[in-house]
């Protein structure tokens, strides 16, 4: 990512790299702690009854696939093979757009049952909006990497940003992870 | 690090993580759901699942090991 | 000038995107077209998005995420200042410029508040202007105390101090600098939208009903936590990985070690504020409920949220203070620094007990938990700071001191903090905190630990590695006076204070009880004695940095990193990479040696020696 040449490191640049990813996201975590504490905090175990099990269910599974495929593209770069690693990348974007058209549908139907204005409502938009937050800059970010992989960068022995990328959307699966059975599953 | 025997057994890691938090997810589900519903289950198995997925899709392990590997 | 033309265009064409974007979907989904709130938010949003790319991160970096070649403007002299510069000396020095104008036009505020203060009824303003004079006083220097060290010293030390020829990411270190001028543009305009009058805390239920200045009140800290994270994120990873050969986690110099605690501190715990402060957004242009306690909001989450950011904050302003004081302190006294491993133990001790602690603002909040145990924790994390605390006093015992300005200051810190710290002990039992909430003891008790150590810690500072950024030595006499008149009225204005606290004075109100005048009026004229002590810090920094007599690469005969190059550091630091062969502190131990440099350009095998 950094083009500087530092000569008096121990460490590679990839390393320091990583290390920094790793801090950012360590950081990023917390916001999405402290929404689940807002959860508890307001909620106790409660949530919505007329929330939609089947949409719940399908979209994490999207975003589970989506780690899979992008997963496949990091193992691909890492060997030289573009073409996979570029078609791995198409089906993670892929996956992540139904992914958050399911999120809109999941809206449209939760504004009928618990509207903003409501606790449950309240929470729900924050955590799953967020959420989609990032997936929405994942998405862009992946895009990028395509767009990138289009002109021919990223080879085996250069795909930081393409691995850069990849943690990111792992991190945003994660924390989907958790926020899963705290909003649709806890009772 | 980068040989063909290497790449069979990370694909192999990938799907094999991915069918394990397939089955936690849809056992989790399954149980809150239809069973009955438990916060300390849901949270050691959301736990487990964001361990498996920092340690084989994450590789946090990097950040412990301090090969100088080439970029 | 030219990036900040750039910046100031593309925060417009950003606003204008924003705003107008968000107008036209108001339209297609039948809303009305323009709401003010939602306006400012998004359109600040795109704002800060185009103000940043236009200032820099589109030619330096952005270009690249396209594909594209960067580029990279070759400027010379003060141009470099004003642009998105990713040497760590330049962003150090843009850092101090900026803060310290903060705290400069901060000052000016707490003047009039002051000024306001002198009559018990009512002075120069109305009681409303007086809260939001205060809120804005508050923000600012809250502000300038979380970044003012850590900012400027922290860049442009940390990595002479540790070896290295710049920090891990140049270029994040570049956006978390230009992320700061929003902050006071911000709180600035908050004033055209009636201001906001909750103070630095910015409490719900106030917040959430109050006029529309409070967004970007929200926004500015919101803005200030990206800034101070993507500090954080740089300043850990430079630590932890830039590091010279040799140069240990043992060997570490202890405001290095005082960095890496606050960094930790700020990573951490930053976007809890970030995330309460979206809360209040949401709250008020969404209809959310998160403190509306008629759908079952409950208004004390904001304080849980907030103090859980804000507590460990205080440490963050507090920490680089000590750190820096204990780095002068062991240079001034010509010997070791005592019992370092305690006093590293006392800074990681207080980064973990500080986030335990957090409830001890909410005592008489009302809150359904048990306050005890925040009681106990408070009054634990005492013992870490006490480390560090007799790690000071253990240098000074039989040392030889050598009575220079920033030992002045160094030695005030030590005093301030005793003072701020038993002070504070009053405040964490929960019987007496129950009394002296919301009076003017907590503000002299606040004063006393965050001016008393990260002000006068920054004084110590900037006198001490002045001649390190400049190349030239201050004024010794001016700097004297300066310490005398702002240490003797810093404690002449504070500490009436605590008086008029356990009398009951009210803090956040414009209105006193007329039989407090008289030491009000005292207290008022004590601060503008504090006040124009730094008229004459100014005049000597400004004179000193024009005339001032040639400094030379090590006047204080220090043996850390940052003194071994010339003054001011060369592009890339050192001529050559240094070697870490000793601690940092052995003053006086004979034959001891912190470092040297392989192949020295002229002189050989150079070590570093007393």
């Amino acid at each position: 990512m950094t083009t500087n040449t530092l000569h008096s490191s121990r460490f590679s640049q990839l390393y320091i790299n990583r290390l920094g990813l790793w801090l950012f996201i360590l950081s990023e975590s917390v916001i999405f702690v402290a929404l689940l504490f807002t959860r508890f905090y307001l909620l106790g175990v409660e949530r919505a009854p007329e929330i939609n099990q089947t949409i719940g269910l399908i979209i994490t599974g999207l975003l589970l696939v989506s780690s899979l495929t992008a997963y496949r593209a990091e193992v691909h770069i890492a060997q030289g093979n573009r073409k996979a690693f570029m078609n791995n990348i198409l089906a993670t974007i892929l996956l992540g757009i139904v992914f958050l058209i399911g999120v809109g549908i999941e809206w449209s139907e939760a504004f009928d049952h618990f509207p903003p204005g409501t606790l449950f409502g309240t929470v729900f938009f924050t955590m799953t909006g967020m959420h989609a937050f990032h997936v929405l800059t994942g998405l862009l970010l992946l895009g990028l990497l395509y767009l990138r992989g289009t002109q021919g960068a990223y080879s085996k022995n250069d795909y930081w940003g393409a691995e850069a990328t990849i943690k990111y959307w792992h991190f945003v699966d994660i924390v989907w992870v958790f926020f899963y059975p705290a909003l649709y599953l806890l009772s | 690090m980068n040989k063909p025997s290497d790449k069979k057994a990370r694909m192999r890691i990938g799907w094999v993580t991915f069918i394990a938090l397939g089955v936690l997810t849809i056992v989790e589900f399954f149980i809150s759901l239809y069973i009955r519903p438990s916060t300390p289950y849901l949270i050691v198995t959301a736990v487990i699942k964001g361990w498996l997925i920092i340690s084989y899709f994450m590789h946090i392990a990097q950040v412990w090991r301090r090969d100088k590997d080439s970029k | 000038m030219k990036a900040i033309y750039k910046g100031i265009a593309g925060a417009l064409i950003g606003f204008v995107i924003g705003a107008g974007g968000l107008s036209l979907i108001r339209i297609l989904i039948g809303l009305e077209p323009w709401e003010l709130e939602t306006g400012i938010v998004v359109g600040y949003l795109f704002a800060l998005c185009g103000w940043l790319l236009g200032v820099g991160v589109w030619d330096y970096w952005g270009r690249g995420w396209f594909g594209l070649p960067l580029r990279k403007y070759k400027l010379t002299g003060w141009r470099r200042y004003f642009s998105f510069d990713t040497d760590h000396k330049v962003i150090g020095i843009q850092y101090l410029f900026t803060f310290l104008l903060m705290m400069l036009v901060a000052g000016i505020f707490a003047m009039f508040m002051r000024t306001e203060l002198m009559d018990p009824g009512r002075g120069i303003m109305d009681p409303k202007t007086y809260n939001k004079l205060m809120s804005l006083h508050g923000m600012f220097m809250i502000a300038v105390a979380i970044t003012i060290i850590s900012g400027p010293f922290g860049n442009y030390i940390v990595p002479l101090m540790i070896g290295a020829d710049d920090m891990a990411f140049p270029r994040l270190n570049a956006l978390s600098y230009w992320l700061t001028p929003a902050v006071p543009i911000l709180l600035l305009t908050s004033l055209a939208f009636q201001g906001w009058n909750s103070g630095w805390t910015g409490y719900a239920p106030l917040s959430v009903t109050n006029e529309t200045g409070q967004v970007f009140y929200n926004l500015a800290f919101m803005t200030l936590g990206l800034s101070s994270i993507v500090g954080a994120v740089n300043f850990l990873t430079t630590v932890i990985t830039m590091r010279a050969p040799g140069m240990t986690w043992g060997r570490l110099p202890i405001f290095v070690w005082s960095i890496l605690s606050t960094a930790i501190l700020s990573l951490l715990a930053t976007n809890f504020v970030f995330m309460v402060m979206l809360m209040v957004i949401l709250d008020r242009i969404s209809g959310m409920g998160f403190f509306n306690p008629d759908i079952g909001g409950n208004p004390i989450l904001y304080q849980h949220l907030f103090w859980f950011y804000s507590h460990p904050a205080v440490y963050v302003m507090a920490i680089p203070g000590l750190g820096i004081t204990l780095e002068v302190i062991t240079h001034f006294s010509r010997k070791p620094l005592f019992a370092y491993r305690w006093a590293v133990a006392g800074f990681l001790g207080i980064v973990i007990m500080s986030f335990t602690v957090w409830a001890h603002h909410m005592f008489t909040s009302g809150m359904p938990e048990n306050p005890l145990p925040f009681m106990v924790s408070t009054e634990l994390i005492s013992i870490p700071t006490g480390f560090v605390f007799l790690a000071a006093l253990g240098t000074i015992w039989l040392g030889k001191l050598w009575l220079k300005t920033p030992m002045l200051f160094g030695l005030a810190v030590i005093f301030n903090f005793l003072i701020g710290g038993i002070t504070g002990i009053f405040l964490a039992d929960i019987p007496i905190d129950l009394q002296l909430q919301d009076t003017f003891w907590v503000v002299a008790h606040f004063h006393y630990t965050i001016v008393g150590t990260q002000i006068f810690g920054l004084m110590a500072a900037i006198y001490y590695w002045f001649p390190k950024l400049t190349g030239r030595m201050y004024n010794e006499r001016l700097g004297k006076l300066h310490f005398w008149v702002m240490f003797i009225s810093f404690n002449t204005t504070f500490s009436p204070m605590f008086w008029l606290g356990i009398n009951s004075m009210n803090r956040r109100v414009a209105q006193y009880l007329p039989e407090f005048s008289m030491v009000n009026t005292w207290v008022t004229i004590s601060a503008f004695v504090m006040g124009s002590s730094f008229l004459i810090f100014l005049y000597n920094m400004i004179y000193s940095w024009i005339r001032g007599s040639k400094a030379g690469a090590n006047p204080w005969n220090a043996r850390t990193l940052e003194w071994q190059t010339s003054s001011p550091p060369p592009a890339h630091n050192f001529a050559t990479p240094p070697e870490i062969i000793g601690h940092p502190y052995d003053y006086g131990l004979p034959g001891s040696s912190h470092a040297f440099f392989p192949i020295s350009g002229s002189s050989g095998n150079k070590q570093v020696k007393d």
